[in-house]
């Protein structure tokens, strides 16, 4: 319940607000929007989901924002950004089904929306005759 | 043993090879560019001013064997039509069989110039055309056959400064340097355009601009501004080094999408983005 963020092997520049981190164990890098970057940089592993999001909504003068939370750290996951993801939120995200998925829906057309964009990197090759270069988009926000 | 061979396909006499290095009958140039230490060994038959006049720009020619990468270009006998055949090898590892010094020295120049790019540790190498317009530097990144060649062909027609339409080379500072192709090779390697001297920038360029311009035939330019973080990521999908030198090429790069305005979109005809740049208040 208490998420913590990867550290090791990663390489991270923050970009007037925005992150960019590449993944040297899986050559992927990935671009965290501002709220994408706040969500990680709370994965400290001492603050749960239901206390990031009340300090969310105080940071930044929101309301209801678990979901935001939520799905943040559901990418964060599937990125393989953090160290340990909180089980029971997919699972209350699974056994809420069509209504979590409304209400992510909701998330994702906010201005808040946490959004994760990876990349494979290319090899010097690939780079060179724009063959395969893993282009990912795993952004769900 | 003798230093020669007969190749069994042509019958002619071929250098020998030993781990990647010929034995005899060659010359070598040494010499280093962006901190990548490369020899490059040829058939004495080769002039040393043809092997040079190749080379990647800045290059510089050092006396010694302590090289990170080594290639070979030697005569390889002829083919059934009377042209001379050619063989490249990096290392011991045959890169390419052209069939003509001009075609030889076209993969040559291609297979120097991407190891500099690949290996440098003190610059990042970016796939993109770069030129400097009305005292701007525009950076067109994307892979080959993306139209980039078009796009900054149609910069220079409208008095455009060349920095290179291959590679973008950034600095620390994120400044692009000059990366031309040297202009003997232009015709031969199918860019068609001389460019003379004085076109061709001369001081490191800071980038205003950013153009992700994917050519389609039916397109239309109509681009959409990138923040920083996506400027960045897409920057990385055309790094040549990043998987080898990750923490300076992300360096790097981060001043460059600092510095400059970045769009992304489909083009038609490259002389669109010529008219939309004349509207574009910098």
């Amino acid at each position: 319940m208490k998420p913590i963020a990867r550290k090791d092997e990663l390489i991270v520049e923050e970009v007037l607000g925005e992150w960019v981190v590449y993944d040297k164990n899986q050559k992927r890098a990935h671009n965290l929007n501002s709220t994408m970057a706040w969500i990680w940089h709370h994965c400290d592993g001492r603050t749960d989901v239901d206390e990031m999001a009340m300090q969310f909504d105080q940071e930044f003068g929101s309301s209801g924002s678990l979901d935001l939370i939520r799905s943040g750290i559901d990418q964060l996951e599937a990125a393989d950004l953090l160290v340990s993801a909180p089980r029971d939120v997919a699972h209350a995200m699974a056994a809420s089904g069509p209504e979590m998925s409304r209400r992510s829906i909701v998330t994702a057309g906010s201005a808040l929306a946490p959004i994760l964009v990876s990349i494979l990197v290319p090899t010097a090759a690939a780079a060179k005759s724009g063959g395969d270069d893993g282009k990912d988009n795993k952004g769900k926000g | 043993m003798s230093p020669y061979l007969t190749d069994p396909k042509t019958e002619s006499i071929v250098p020998v090879v030993q781990g990647g290095k010929l034995t005899s009958g060659t010359n070598t140039v040494s010499f280093s560019c962006c901190g990548v230490r490369i020899a490059v060994e040829f058939d004495s038959r080769i002039s040393t001013s043809n092997i040079r006049s190749v080379l990647p720009p800045e290059f510089r020619e050092f006396q010694g064997e302590e090289t990170d990468h080594h290639f070979s270009l030697v005569g390889a006998g002829g083919t059934p039509h009377g042209e001379q055949m050619y063989r490249i090898r990096k290392g011991s590892t045959i890169a390419a069989s052209p069939v003509s010094l001009g075609q030889a020295m076209v993969v040559l120049h291609k297979t120097v110039r991407h190891c500099v790019a690949e290996y440098t540790r003190d610059r990042a190498f970016v796939h993109a055309g770069v030129v400097a317009w009305k005292g701007r530097g525009i950076i067109c990144p994307g892979p080959s056959f993306a139209g980039k060649s078009t796009l900054i062909r149609s910069m220079l027609n409208s008095g455009a400064t060349y920095y290179s339409d291959e590679y973008a080379v950034f600095d620390g500072n994120g400044h692009a340097h000059p990366f031309p192709v040297p202009i003997c090779l232009r015709e031969t390697d199918g860019r068609g355009q001389t460019i003379d001297a004085d076109r061709i920038g001369a001081q490191p360029l800071s980038p205003s601009l950013i153009l992700f311009a994917q050519y389609r035939k039916d397109g239309s330019w109509q681009p959409g501004t990138l923040t920083p973080g996506q400027t960045l990521l897409r920057l990385l999908e055309n790094s040549v080094s990043m998987r080898r030198n990750p923490h300076t090429v992300l360096k790097v790069l981060k001043e460059v999408t600092v510095a400059a305005k970045a769009y992304a979109g489909e083009r038609g005809e490259a002389d669109a983005i010529k008219d939309w740049l004349e509207g574009l208040a910098f």
